[in-house]
């Protein structure tokens, strides 16, 4: 039991040439997608968008799960925190890449062209909201927030490692219910400007929830699929038991379905009230082929996961639960392309260099990180006072 | 396997309670007959009850103009009494089924009450659509099925039709949840029943269990798969009512945050009303071993959870009232603060906002009285947010010359009242015919962190 559980370098031992080939893909898509912002800039920064967006969210995933297993004083979970937090950990590189993207900010938003704001009397009545210095500084202003709490909770939870002082316990907790506070008010700021402003007279209220229904989906299914990819190259060979994945996957249904919720009552809305102004914005994704991205979102985000995690075996199945996790992931991509290509493909997607490179960099780039932070603490909490009921736990 | 509990949890049950004290604690009220303290509360509750039965006697034989409303306010009183009381219900089907997924422990004392508030409240909001169709013999119009009058059928696009559906489903499954719960504690009441007739009936009702592991076997994967059914089916129930306004085109009402928002504030609600009685029920049969201040806290934090959902959709709804650019939809909302029904957002803002931020702080949240005070707060404003929100927007349309006023007459409050009355009288009967506490599963929580306390037989 008590062995491999303390600090390692080598997390990925049982996976012999990962992370070089993880190194490799991470070099090829910084490539293309630099080439890609100078060769053709409407086609590559929306994707950079897409990836910078996407590694944001994973990390902020780890840390919203941490705050809401503080929050409501989970047990269950402390043993595989530490997945969640080297999710957290790729924060300040997933920010870097933020702020990267601003640079692009010419080639994707409308509002940031004088011209078409002096022609436009909605744009110009949303001025004081979007326009380039405010939008630079609440992007800063986020993602510094977002990472302040990220680091304080990582650090207490790993001082209790050396010290198990229980008010380190106490203080996250504190430091979790500011944390849902802020995430709740930020994240639908953020998602609306930087995703929602992509179609600047397109407005929706449920925008920020639907956004953050997908963060939460998707960072379930990545913390899944690092967690089973621990257990199987040992770090938590001997922690991990059948019932925390089975807890998981009951999360991941859950948010599938709550997910599948959220997008209808988006959808029926705006369908049955048919106001023109809002309705354009699905006849743009159900235009030509944008039919099949539309159909595939529901697929991958929901019906699969609903269908294969209804029973308690599949759950508890490393192998499936993996597999639904990946579909997920490649589900989530699916939605943010469908959220934020529209506007610059009219006619219907195309998957070309422009979208593979930045998504399949950034997804290697995702697990070099993941992979880095987690190595950088023991692998289990091993003085949390709640770790206790984590090993024994039986669901 | 024995459970192993961290050093940080807190037993569920104190006082170093056996099995025996449990189901004596909690049948004792029923062995007596009602204190005067009851029959005061039954009186009152039971008049307010006629009054409001009067009032829907007189508006059914003269017509629904005797309320307050007018060409330009076709929805007031009524539909806001409506979605208040639906509300009201749903955090009893969130404490028994939403919770129970959740392996939330603490439910177990609070769910049996809660569950019967459910059942009353649907009851009770059930009424308005119904006297609000003016003549409700023909209610049964709104099922669906082959018919002599056409054959005319309902227009199954409208949301009213679906609150229908959704809403006898909801009292169906509630209240088969709620009785499947109750059947081992029936059991219990008639083995410890000393008349004859009550050993029928309890009997007849529990369906011959006997306790065996068999039976408990089953108990419980029935119980798991109806809380696995209901769960979607409250947040369902909601989300049709808010569609009630948001499939409309009118600012203010149509907007897609409607849903979660609807569900969340009726969670909200719900758990004000259940803190609002319970806290009296604790106090009155001396609960405090089993609803303790442990108990409260967790209410208190559901409470600041969906509280903070509700004040995150009042404030997403303002700033994309300002960001779409559209006029119509900024003057909704500035109508709402500071037109002439301004202080009802103000009062819907203060109780509901500003008062449950005070349950942050620990020490609060372990006040019962600050608790008790905090929960009726929220119960009135969220009846006001109902009001402000089916109101205000109605009263300026999109036509200046059909801007209008709403002043509700006497047969509306009379009808408000009633409600009142009905719910109170409902759960006033409630506490003297079944346990309010679940013996059966308060009894499965007994050594929860308890660490060899409470276990002498």
């Amino acid at each position: 039991m008590i062995m491999n559980l303390h600090k390692s370098e080598d997390v990925l031992a049982g996976i012999p040439r990962l992370r070089r080939n993880l190194a490799l893909v991470m070099a090829l898509g910084a490539i293309t997608a630099s080439i890609g912002a100078f060769v053709a800039p409407e086609r590559a920064w929306p994707n950079i968008l897409l990836a910078s967006f996407y590694l944001l969210s994973l990390g902020l995933a780890g840390v919203l799960f941490i705050a809401l297993q503080y929050v409501s004083n989970a047990g269950w979970s402390v043993a595989i925190r530490r997945a969640p937090e080297a999710l957290a950990g790729i924060l300040p590189i997933a920010s870097l890449l933020m702020v990267i993207t601003l640079l692009g900010i010419p080639s994707l938003y409308e509002w940031s062209h004088a011209d078409a704001v002096s022609g436009n009397h909605l744009l110009q009545a949303k001025a004081g909201w979007l326009n380039v210095p405010f939008f630079v500084i609440r992007t800063i202003l986020y993602l510094s927030v977002w990472f302040v709490f990220a680091f304080y909770l990582r650090k207490f939870s790993r001082q209790q490692d050396a010290t198990g002082d229980v008010s380190l316990t106490r203080k996250n907790k504190k430091l979790s219910g500011g944390f849902l506070v802020v995430i709740a008010l930020t994240f639908t700021l953020a998602s609306m400007d930087w995703i929602m402003s992509l179609e600047p007279e397109w407005y929706s209220t449920i925008f920020g929830m639907y956004n953050l229904s997908g963060m939460l989906l998707n960072g379930l299914a990545a913390i899944a699929v690092v967690v089973i990819i621990l257990r199987r190259t040992g770090p938590l060979r001997t922690v991990v038991t059948d019932s925390h994945l089975h807890d998981l996957g009951k999360l991941i249904f859950a948010f599938s379905t709550f997910w599948m919720y959220i997008w209808f009552s988006q959808y029926i809305l705006i369908w049955y009230a048919n106001i023109p102004e809002e309705v354009v914005y699905f006849v743009n994704r159900e235009k030509g082929s944008w039919t099949i991205f539309a159909g595939l979102n529901v697929v991958f985000n929901w019906l699969i996961p609903f269908v294969v995690l209804l029973s308690q075996w599949s759950k508890k199945n490393e192998g499936l639960l993996l597999k639904v996790c990946v579909i997920i992931m490649i589900g989530h991509w699916i939605d943010l392309y469908w959220m934020i290509l529209p506007p610059f493909l009219k006619t219907g997607p195309e998957v070309s260099l422009w979208e593979i490179g930045p998504f399949a960099g950034m997804i290697a780039l995702f697990f070099l990180g993941t992979f880095k932070a987690f190595a950088q603490a023991n692998p289990v909490p091993l003085k949390d006072p709640l770790l206790v009921e984590s090993i024994h736990h039986h669901s | 396997m024995a459970e192993v509990y961290s050093t940080l949890r807190t037993p569920l049950v104190l006082d170093n309670k056996s099995y025996s004290d449990i189901t004596r604690d909690v049948c004792e009220t029923l062995d007596h007959r009602p204190s005067t303290a009851w029959w005061a509360a039954f009186i009152v509750s039971f008049s307010l009850l006629v009054i409001g039965a009067v009032a829907i006697a007189y508006q059914i034989a003269t017509g629904v103009g005797v309320w307050g409303l007018n060409n330009t306010i076709g929805w007031a009183f009524d539909i806001t009494n409506f979605v208040f009381w639906i509300g009201i219900g749903h955090a009893g089907t969130l404490i028994s089924a939403i919770l129970f997924l959740f392996r939330q422990k603490w439910r177990t004392s609070v769910n049996r009450s809660a569950e019967a508030m459910t059942i009353f409240a649907v009851i009770c909001a059930g009424i308005f659509p119904i006297i609000h169709t003016g003549r409700p013999w023909f209610a049964f119009w709104l099922i669906p099925y082959p018919n002599f009058r056409g054959p005319l059928w309902i227009n199954f696009r409208s949301p009213l039709v679906w609150d229908m559906f959704a809403i006898s489903c909801y009292f169906t499954i509630s209240f088969v949840f709620w009785f499947t719960g109750l059947v081992p504690d029936l059991a219990t009441l008639r083995d410890r029943a000393t008349s004859k007739i009550k050993k029928k009936i309890y009997g007849f009702l529990s369906f011959g269990w006997d306790g065996s592991n068999r039976t408990w076997h089953r108990y419980e994967k029935v119980y798991l798969l109806l809380a696995g059914l209901a769960t979607p089916l409250v947040v369902s129930v909601h989300t049709i009512v808010s569609w009630d306004f948001a499939t409309s085109v009118i600012p203010g009402w149509h907007t897609t945050i409607l849903p979660p928002y609807f569900v969340a504030g009726a969670v909200f609600s719900g758990f004000a009303m259940v803190l609002t009685l319970m806290l009296i029920v604790r106090r009155v049969l001396h609960f405090e071993s089993y609803i303790t201040l442990h108990h409260i806290e967790q209410m208190c934090k559901v409470i600041i959870a969906t509280g903070g959902i509700v004040g995150l959709a009042y404030a997403t709804e303002l700033f994309v009232a300002y960001y779409s650019g559209n006029e119509y939809e900024r003057f909704a909302f500035i109508n709402r603060a500071l037109g002439p029904y301004g202080w009802t957002y103000w009062i819907m803002v203060s109780c509901n906002i500003l008062a449950p931020q005070l349950f942050w702080f620990k020490k609060l949240r372990r006040n019962v009285a600050v608790v008790f005070v905090v929960s009726i707060i929220i119960n009135v404003g969220m009846w006001f947010e109902r009001f402000v929100i089916i109101m205000t927007s109605l009263t300026r349309d999109f036509l200046p010359a059909s801007w209008s006023a709403f002043t509700p007459t006497i047969i509306d409050i009379a009808t408000l009242v009633g409600s009142f009355g009905l719910f109170f009288t409902l759960f006033l009967l409630f506490s003297r015919l079944l346990p309010m506490i679940s013996i059966g599963e308060v009894k499965n929580v007994l050594h929860y962190a308890n660490n060899g306390k409470g276990d002498k037989k």
